[in-house]
């Protein structure tokens, strides 16, 4: 079969740009591996009747752009923002919940502290106007800060309008805030030790850092791109869980004339005389274009499905670098009743539990959990941050039964002694111990447990090292350095090569980001057009 | 300390001078005796036997070892017989050169390649997803190098058997006193020679056979100094001399392709892959910037230069290392620089290897070059010349 | 005010640290009335010798030179005024298997040393080295330069802007990729890249981490892998030196500078407040109630107690104050000084040897040197800390009596904010560490102890006034460096206060022993015109 162009991978970044190829004219092939679309973002049955996000609790942000061009509304996914945020355990024994709506909440926090009570407005705010300007320059390639065409050096121009458009102090505070550790920041604006740990934890999200590493507030700022003002913690919610997304996307790609294969495995990229010709399934079959675009991570792409011999060595190198490190063992509950949470003191309110559940007590318990991984092994008493998806979304357990999902960081990908049954079961094991500080008697009523570690991840995935975001979120991993410089605007040194996944910018999580800038760079491109 | 061969207990007592430089870390003879004269003229007129231990030697060897190296040099290592040696460079992904060497197809699956630099890395850095095994075995691996009109006669002697079949550039085992021995017949001197490669253990006793056999045919230990003046008369690039690494180089002036190297004829562009292909294939198309030639420097202008001074002319003793200006014939515009040079006792000429802009590459182009005369820059007429200025028939016969 | 004094200068200058005195020197120098007020009976700050057990002479706090601006030492003479220094050759870290990693001037014998290590690591460090001499350069005139504002649209901050852009787009594109990770990176990440041997690794990122609240696994120490790298490019000597007669010296030649160039050094004189009216700064008032008035006062203290306890918060904008307060300052290293009777015997390299005339680096592994962080992370300090040892008087033997020597420890890590504060039994706690750990390494040094001088950060502050005893006035992290470093705005040596300039190592390009800030301060004020 001949294409215009392949795309590997039926992720959601896949799918993005598979449907802005082939709505430029294109004509387009989708090669997933799995069964199922979606790549991380995917809703799975992981013990009779339970249903839950397999990897990611949050979809992510898709820009309203693709949301409007590929009409994914009417495809069926439109999500809404969760009502609450952070809801962590204090020390009378009591939970507090944050609502999105920022007067409640600093109402709420006034009982811990007037002070932090004070400043939560102001910190909500900080943190639209900075995510706020992240979500600019995510909608634009990455800035090539070696600008010599007229045109890049007119988009710089116009985003450093942008970020004076954020006014002296605002730029100050950007460009100070983002190399510095998320500890640092929320020292500057928090004293209780709760909250400061419960936000501490949306600063080291699937990234092998700890809250005192620089860039934290980076990755806390990331997070919160696309989410309204107030919406501190807050997530995406769609019936039927994360997985809602990519069927949307694959209904509109289909829609615009994309071919979706499923268990399509490619198994290798084909080169000719310099240039892609195509891709040779695992299967056997050949399909030919000379287009191709990986939306599989850069470690992926480069080390397991093209020879080496056409990349400088050098690169391949600076491809082998790239940081993967999946920090986070997913733990998913199947529970036979909604479990009673408390802290010691009385029983944590229903609506409490609706937040994403942040149980570290303190910022240095959650490094201290860091400390772990970053020796080589796996926190004993990791940090903790749960869900219970099924409070807002009842079909996806039967019942009266619910679904408990569970962020457990942090884990080396290789631990010292290596991963084994026994390993995996201690580790759920503290996951359950630290559920049961807050949740008595869990272990009563929970009928299953899925653990899913990063080498678990990763064979599920084909995400290298169990990094769901395709490479840690980093400074040095960001912009124009991601995944690498040589491919910072997603076309690679090999022509026709072409990057869109969670690797390239922006990635890191974003919802179709990346697939609609490669999509319009390769449409842009005048050997393609 | 630096490091000393494995032929050191041979040599140090042969050095009159204590006369010692550093390469690559290691001590070896600039010259054995006072002068170098009689080792220069051995490499023409005899046979010179020379320590070329410091090289860099790696074992490649698996069912990809041919697929590795033809990734890294220029030249179609696939397509090389078992017993044949090609001399090529090799150039990161710019298509810059990082070194220069040869590659021996020791069996089908096994190759010894030789480099000025150490290359482990950057082979390791090659070798993803092959099924290689790189070994250095530069510290295990002794070489000698046999160099000159009788070299063959001596070699001969010493291996006691026949040597006529084994042409140039092709390589041969033997014994020498019992001792294992792999024979190249390449060399640094573009003269007839053969190089000598053995365990460092039998190093020694190699030495000796061959000094006994060279004997009455008038060998000569021979330093690096006699060899730098065959070796441009031989028209032959050294590395940090006449071209820097571009692993070492700190600006991309400094660094060379192979084309402007002059060296078109080890690239093999009909391979699919190597380092550097694309680059330098549309280096070719639009034609170097640079080309390396030999620069012969005139005589009866150099003679004026010093007798206007009232002086007659002196020239170098050795070979020298150092930037010299080159200008057009009018003298206006620099147009190149000269790396090496020497005066060719043989050849009676004034010899230099020098980078020139491509447009004043082609023979018998008439340039400039700088003489400083008692602390004075001057210019003496000199003209391009094809290379190499000395390349006797038995060299390849 | 009975009994005190009002005097007129030109310019005060606060604190007679290197800075200070560098200041001082060029403000005189341009014909300035200058007075330099020094708390402590000696000038220098943290670079100053003292002669602590008779015949044994210490370089009490910062102990090697590297980064002293080529252009001071030119345009103040200091070689005339007595500054010589004297070459560090090498490093050699020593491993718990009884090997050792080292170092030395030599190329060649580096290479060897390399080798026997890992032949792929004794490749990249030549590679490497280059890099790292890029980087270098690159950012060299950026430490000479006053850093602009990039969120002024003034002409002064577009033309520095586009120099500073100049400077980085003259690297190449894969320079500049390189000098942007090392900015954000963490050293350990960053060397990753580059090598395998665990041990080279550590030793250099302990370059990496010195006087920062890091580990080498904290993103930003690469940062400081490359601000140490810095001294080693001028050539003159290759990395580190000692000022012969210890880093006082240093100190001395620039006193005696700045005195023939018409400065008036006052020791004893401890400053009590800046005195400001209307926004302007009007002079100081010592201690002792004298009072000293000038149209410029130049702080070389650091920044926290430059404004919050020598001035009132009243004299000066909200924010700034909010961001001095938010100024991350941090001390994390404490200091042993020894005066031994003979010189430790490392296992590794028994005997006295040619290791002894550089440093040595307790770093065995990557694990240790972090392990000492987490110590510190948790407020202890480390029970096996990183050490940089090295012995003053076997390069210049007049730092201790004849057969006699001192060897200088800085030690990391000890935090300025240990739990509980530190204490007598703390600091003796600390000091037990550190010779448990060299004991390790080289087991005689026990015995050979004559007198142990330990310096936790507490002390160093109680001593030089030190904010925190950190001896860099602030972390090298990357949201405190350049235009960001005291406070952004202010990081031009102009303060809100008219006529008040500061010229410490909290500005910019930072710490080390340096003096670019107290040049580039004296440059500023003599711009603004004011007398």
């Amino acid at each position: 079969m001949t294409y215009d162009a392949i795309v590997i991978g039926g992720g959601v970044n896949g799918l993005v740009a598979a449907s802005y190829l082939a709505k430029g004219g294109k004509r387009v092939v989708v090669c997933e591996r799995r069964e199922s679309l979606g790549g991380v973002s995917v809703t799975e049955e992981f013990h009779p009747g339970f249903r839950a996000n397999t990897a990611v609790d949050d979809a992510g942000w898709v820009p309203e752009r693709v949301m409007r061009d590929l009409a994914l509304a009417r495809h069926g996914y439109t999500p809404a923002f969760a009502a609450s945020g952070l809801t962590f355990p204090v020390d009378d024994g009591t939970a507090v919940s944050l609502p999105a709506n920022v007067g409640e909440a600093a109402s709420i926090l006034h009982r811990l502290s007037p002070a932090d009570a004070a400043r939560w407005p102001a910190f909500c705010a900080m943190v639209e106007r900075l995510s706020g300007f992240l979500a600019v320059l995510y909608e634009a390639p990455a800035p090539d800060v070696h600008a010599r065409s007229m045109s890049d050096i007119l988009t710089m121009m116009s985003l450093g309008r942008r970020v004076r458009g954020l006014g002296k102090r605002g730029m100050i505070d950007l460009l100070r805030t983002i190399p510095m550790p998320v500890s640092d920041l929320l020292d500057e604006w928090f004293e209780h030790p709760g909250l400061k740990a419960a936000l501490s934890l949306l600063g080291v999200l699937n990234v092998q850092h700890g809250p005192y590493s620089g860039g934290t507030s980076l990755v806390f700022l990331h997070r919160h791109v696309g989410l309204p003002e107030g919406h501190i913690g807050g997530r995406r919610m769609t019936p039927g869980g994360v997985g809602r997304l990519p069927l949307a996307l694959a209904a509109a790609a289909r829609a615009a004339g994309v071919d979706v294969l499923t268990r399509s495995e490619v198994a290798e990229i084909v080169v000719e005389r310099d240039r892609v010709a195509g891709v040779r399934l695992s299967r056997g079959d050949v399909l030919s274009a000379a287009t191709i675009v990986s939306s599989a991570d850069p470690r992926r792409t480069f080390g397991t499905m093209i020879d080496p011999g056409w990349f400088d060595p050098g690169m391949l190198n600076a491809i082998d670098n790239i940081r993967m490190r999946g920090p986070a063992t997913r733990l998913h509950l199947a529970l036979s009743e909604l479990p009673a949470f408390s802290s010691g003191g009385s029983q944590w309110p229903v609506e409490a539990l609706r937040g994403w559940i942040a149980l570290p007590r303190s910022v240095e318990e959650v490094e201290r959990a860091y400390d772990a991984a970053k020796h080589g092994g796996i926190a004993a008493q990791p940090a903790i941050l749960a869900t219970i998806p099924t409070l807002d979304d009842p079909s996806l357990a039967p019942t009266g039964a619910h679904v408990l999902s569970v962020q457990s960081q942090y884990t080396a990908y290789a631990p010292d002694g290596g991963w084994t049954e026994a390993v995996r079961a201690a580790m759920s094991n503290a996951v359950l111990d630290g559920l049961t500080r807050v949740a008595p008697r869990i272990r009563d009523i929970v009928q299953h447990v899925q653990v899913l570690a990063p080498p678990d991840l990763e064979a599920r995935f084909g995400v290298t090292e169990g990094s769901v975001l395709h490479g840690e979120l980093a400074l040095d991993q960001y912009l124009f350095m991601r995944p690498i410089p040589e491919c910072a605007r997603h076309a690679t040194p090999l022509e026709g090569l072409w990057l869109c996944g969670s690797g390239t910018h922006p990635g890191a999580g974003t919802a179709g980001a990346s697939g609609v800038l490669a999509a319009r760079a390769i449409l842009s491109n005048r050997r393609n057009a | 300390m630096l490091r000393t061969t494995p032929l050191h207990d041979r040599t140090a007592p042969l050095n009159q001078g204590r006369n010692w430089r550093r390469w690559a870390g290691f001590t070896v003879a600039s010259s054995y005796e006072l002068s170098h004269d009689r080792e220069y003229f051995a490499i023409r007129n005899s046979a010179a036997l020379l320590d070329v231990s410091p090289l860099f030697k790696y074992h490649i060897a698996g069912r990809d070892a041919a697929r590795l190296l033809d990734r890294v040099v220029t030249r179609d290592v696939g397509r090389t017989q078992v017993g044949q040696v090609l001399y090529t460079p090799w150039c990161d992904a710019r298509g810059k050169v990082i070194d220069d060497g040869t590659v021996a197809r020791l069996a089908e699956h096994s190759f010894r390649l030789t480099s000025a630099e150490p290359n482990l890395r950057w082979l390791g850095d090659n070798a993803r997803r092959l099924d290689v095994r790189i070994e250095d075995v530069s510290d295990r691996t002794a070489a000698l190098a046999l160099q000159g009109p009788s070299a063959r006669v001596i070699l001969e002697r010493a291996v006691e058997r026949d040597l006529a079949a084994v042409q140039y550039f092709r390589l041969t085992t033997g014994q020498v006193r019992g001792r294992d021995v792999t024979i190249t017949r390449t060399g640094y001197t573009g003269d007839l020679g053969y190089e000598i490669w053995m365990d460092a253990t039998d190093a020694i006793a190699v030495w000796d056979a061959l000094i006994e056999a060279g004997t009455p045919y008038g060998i000569v230990p021979c330093g690096i100094l006699a060899l730098d003046m065959a070796r441009i008369e031989a028209g032959l690039l050294l590395l940090d001399v006449d071209y820097v690494s571009s692993n070492q180089a700190l600006i991309d002036a400094q660094m060379s392709t192979p084309l402007e190297l002059s060296l078109d004829w080890t690239v093999a562009f009909d391979k699919p892959q190597f380092n550097g292909r694309l680059p330098i294939r549309a280096e070719r198309e639009r034609g170097p910037e640079w080309r390396f030639v030999g620069v012969e420097v005139d005589w009866v202008s150099l003679e004026d230069v010093f007798t206007s001074l009232g002086l007659a002319p002196r020239l170098p003793t050795q070979a020298w290392r150092t930037s010299v200006p080159l200008y057009d014939a009018n003298g206006i515009e620099q147009i190149g620089y000269a790396t090496s040079g020497c005066w060719s006792p043989l050849l009676k000429k004034y010899l230099t290897l020098a980078h020139v802009e491509a447009r004043y590459s082609s023979p018998d182009t008439p340039l400039q070059i700088e003489v400083t005369v008692e602390h004075r820059r001057r210019r003496a007429q000199a003209a391009v010349r094809r290379l190499p200025f000395f390349n006797p028939e038995r060299k390849r016969a | 005010m009975t009994g005190s004094t009002r005097e007129r200068y030109d310019a005060v200058v606060i604190g007679g640290g290197h800075n200070g005195l560098v200041n001082a020197a060029y403000l005189a120098r341009a014909g300035r009335k200058v007075v330099v007020l020094e708390r402590r009976h000696v000038v220098g700050g943290a670079a100053v010798t003292e002669e602590v057990v008779p015949g044994f002479r210490f370089s009490v706090f910062s102990y090697v030179v590297s980064l002293l601006r080529p252009e001071i030492i030119r345009d103040l003479e200091l070689p005339r005024h007595g500054l010589e220094i004297l070459p560090l050759e090498s490093t050699i870290t020593p491993m718990f298997n009884g090997d050792y990693l080292g170092t030395w001037a030599d190329h060649d014998q580096t290479r060897q040393e390399l080798v026997r290590h890992s032949r792929r690591d004794a490749e990249a460090y030549d590679t490497y080295g280059r890099l790292m001499h890029h980087m270098a350069m690159a950012v060299k005139p950026i430490l000479a330069m006053v850093p602009p504002d990039p969120t002024s649209l003034a002409p002064s901050d577009l033309r520095g802007m586009l120099k500073f852009g100049r400077t980085f787009r003259s690297l190449s594109r894969t320079h500049f990729h390189a000098l942007y990770k090392l900015m954000t990176m963490s050293s350990g990440d960053f060397l990753d890249e580059w090598f395998e041997t665990d041990v080279l690794k550590a030793t250099k990122s302990a370059s990496g981490i010195i006087g920062t609240f890091m580990g080498p696994r904290t993103p930003g120490s690469a940062y400081v892998l490359l601000h140490h790298y810095m001294g080693e490019i001028d050539g003159a000597f290759r990395a580190w030196g000692f000022a012969k007669g210890g880093t006082g010296a240093i100190s001395t030649a620039i006193a005696n500078a700045a005195r023939a160039a018409g400065a008036e050094i006052r020791l004893n004189a401890p400053v009590s407040r800046i005195t400001t009216s209307n926004g302007r700064v009007t002079g100081v008032v010592l201690e002792n109630g004298d009072q000293l008035q000038a149209n410029v006062v130049v702080t070389s203290l650091d920044p926290k107690r430059s404004f919050l306890a020598l001035m009132s918060e009243d004299e000066l904008p909200d924010e700034f104050v909010q961001d001095i307060r938010r100024y991350r300052i941090r001390g994390s290293s404490g200091k042993v000084n020894l005066a031994l009777h003979e010189l430790p015997d490392f296992t590794c390299l028994p005997g006295v040897g040619a290791h002894h005339r550089g440093a040595v680096s307790i770093s065995p592994s990557m694990r240790y040197v972090e392990t000492a962080f987490d110590d510190a992370k948790y407020g202890d300090f480390s029970r096996k800390p990183y050490m940089d040892i090295v012995f003053p008087s076997v390069i210049d033997p007049q730092m201790a009596p004849p057969g006699k020597h001192v060897m200088s420890v800085f030690v990391q890590y000890a935090p300025s904010n240990i739990r509980g504060g530190w204490d007598a039994a703390k600091r003796e706690a600390f000091g037990d560490a550190v010779i448990d750990a060299i004991e390790v390494f080289a087991p005689n040094i026990r015995g050979a102890i004559m007198h142990r001088q330990v310096l936790t950060p507490q002390d160093i502050e109680d001593i030089t006034g030190l904010t925190e005893g950190n001896i860099f006035q602030g972390e090298l992290a990357l949201h405190q460096l350049f235009f960001l470093r005291p406070a952004p705005g202010w990081a031009k040596f102009r303060t809100p206060v008219r006529g008040l300039y500061q010229c410490g190592s909290a500005t910019h390009p930072g710490g080390g022993i340096m003096g670019a800030g107290g040049r580039l301060a004296a440059i500023e004020i003599r711009r603004d015109g004011v007398r």
